[in-house]
C-alpha cells in the first residue's frame, strides 16, 4: 500500500509552475501554428508576393521559435529540477523503508529465536520430568520384583520349616491380637 | 417358635457344626431325612431314617429324644426338620484363611473361641493359602482382619530398601 501511495505522490507531485509552463508551450505552438495559417490567409487575401509571404512567415518562424525555444530551456530547466526533488524524495522514502523492513526483520528474528529458546526450554524440562516419572516408575517395578524373589523364597522355607502347633500358635496370636483390636464388636 | 426355643432345640445341631462343609453336609441329610418322612412311618425320626443317618446326626437326634425336644408325629416331625434347616441356613458366616489345613480339632477350638468373640454361634468358612505363610486372615460383616506372616516379611523388605535406598 505504501508502494501505491509512493506512486500516487509521484504523479500528484508535479507542482502548478510546471504545468503552468507546459500549458504555456502548448498554446505558443498552437498561436504559432494559427499566425503561420493566417499569414497565408492574409497573404491570399492581400495579393501578397510568394516571396514576401515566405518572408514574412520565416521571420514570424524566427520569433516563434526563439520563444519556444526560451519556454522549452525554462520548462526542461523546472522539469529538471522537479524531477531531481521527487528522486529525492523517492530516495529519502526509499531508505526509510529499508530502515523499516530491517527493523521489523530484525525483531522478528529476535521473536522467532526468543519462541525458539522457550520451546526448547520447555521441551528439555517435560523431558526431563519423563525421564525422572520413568526412574521412579522402574525402581518401583524393581524393587517389587526383588520382594517377590524373597518372599518366594521365604515362603518354599518356610513352608517347609514351620510345624503345626507353630502355625496353630501364630493363629492363636492373630485372634488376640483381633480381639484387642475390637474387631468382632 | 420364637428365636430362643429354636436355639435351645437346635443346640444340638449347630454343636456338631464348625464349618460351611459341615453345615452343607448336615443340610443335606436332613433334607434328605425330611423327603423320607412322607413313608408315613411311626417312631422317632431316628428309627424312621436309621438306614441312611449319619453317626453325627443319629448322635444329635439322640440327644433331642433324651432332652424331648422332638415332636411324636409325622407332620409335626416333618415341620421341625424343616426349621432345623432354616435356622442352620441362617447361621452367620465367618471366612477365615489359614496357611495349612486345620485339624478337626483345632477347627472346633477356632470356631468356640469365634462364637465367643461374636455373642453366638457361627460357622467358619475356611481358606486355605500357603502364600500368607502363617497366621490369620478374618472377613466378619465386611470387615476384615489380618495378621500373616507374608505382611509382616513385606514390611521388613519394604523398611529394609528404604534405608538401603537412602
Amino acid at each position: 500500500m505504501e508502494l501505491l501511495h509512493w506512486e500516487d505522490e509521484v504523479i500528484l507531485n508535479f507542482d502548478l509552475t510546471t504545468i503552468y509552463l507546459l500549458s504555456d508551450l502548448l498554446i505558443l505552438l498552437l498561436v504559432s501554428l494559427l499566425t503561420l495559417f493566417s499569414l497565408r490567409a492574409i497573404a491570399k487575401v492581400k495579393q501578397m508576393s510568394e516571396g514576401s509571404v515566405r518572408l514574412e512567415s520565416h521571420k514570424i518562424s524566427k520569433i516563434v521559435e526563439g520563444e519556444i525555444r526560451n519556454k522549452l530551456d525554462k520548462l526542461f530547466d523546472r522539469l529538471e529540477r522537479d524531477l531531481a526533488k521527487q528522486l529525492e524524495e523517492i530516495d529519502i522514502w526509499g531508505s526509510q523503508i529499508n530502515r523499516d523492513l530491517s527493523d521489523f526483520a530484525k525483531k522478528q528474528q529476535e521473536s522467532m529465536i526468543e519462541e525458539s529458546q522457550v520451546l526448547v526450554a520447555n521441551s528439555f524440562s517435560r523431558i526431563q520430568k519423563q525421564l525422572e516419572e520413568y526412574k521412579k516408575n522402574q525402581l518401583i517395578k524393581i524393587d517389587k520384583q526383588i520382594r517377590e524373589i524373597i518372599l518366594d523364597s521365604a515362603r518354599e522355607v518356610l513352608g517347609r520349616s514351620i510345624s503345626f502347633s507353630e502355625h496353630e500358635d501364630l493363629v492363636q496370636q492373630a485372634l488376640e491380637k483381633a480381639r484387642k483390636d475390637q474387631f468382632f464388636q | 417358635m420364637t428365636d430362643t426355643v429354636r436355639e435351645t432345640a437346635f443346640l444340638p445341631f449347630s454343636t456338631k457344626i464348625d464349618d460351611t462343609r459341615e453345615l452343607d453336609s448336615v443340610i443335606d441329610q436332613l433334607s434328605a431325612i425330611s423327603r423320607f418322612l412322607f413313608k408315613d412311618k411311626q417312631g422317632t425320626i431316628r428309627d424312621k431314617a436309621t438306614e441312611f443317618i449319619s453317626p453325627v446326626l443319629a448322635e444329635i437326634f439322640a440327644e433331642l429324644e433324651k432332652l424331648g425336644l422332638e415332636p411324636a408325629d409325622d407332620k409335626n416331625q416333618q415341620i421341625f426338620l424343616n426349621e432345623a434347616i432354616l435356622y442352620l441356613r441362617s447361621l452367620p458366616k465367618v471366612k477365615v484363611t489359614l496357611a495349612f489345613v486345620p485339624s478337626k480339632n483345632f477347627l472346633n477350638f477356632l470356631n468356640r473361641q469365634i462364637s465367643e468373640s461374636c455373642q453366638g454361634k457361627v460357622v467358619l468358612e475356611v481358606f486355605t493359602d500357603s502364600r500368607i505363610m502363617g497366621g490369620l486372615i478374618i472377613e466378619y460383616k465386611g470387615k476384615v482382619f489380618s495378621d500373616i506372616l507374608e505382611s509382616k516379611l513385606n514390611d521388613s523388605l519394604v523398611r529394609f530398601n528404604s534405608r538401603f535406598a537412602e
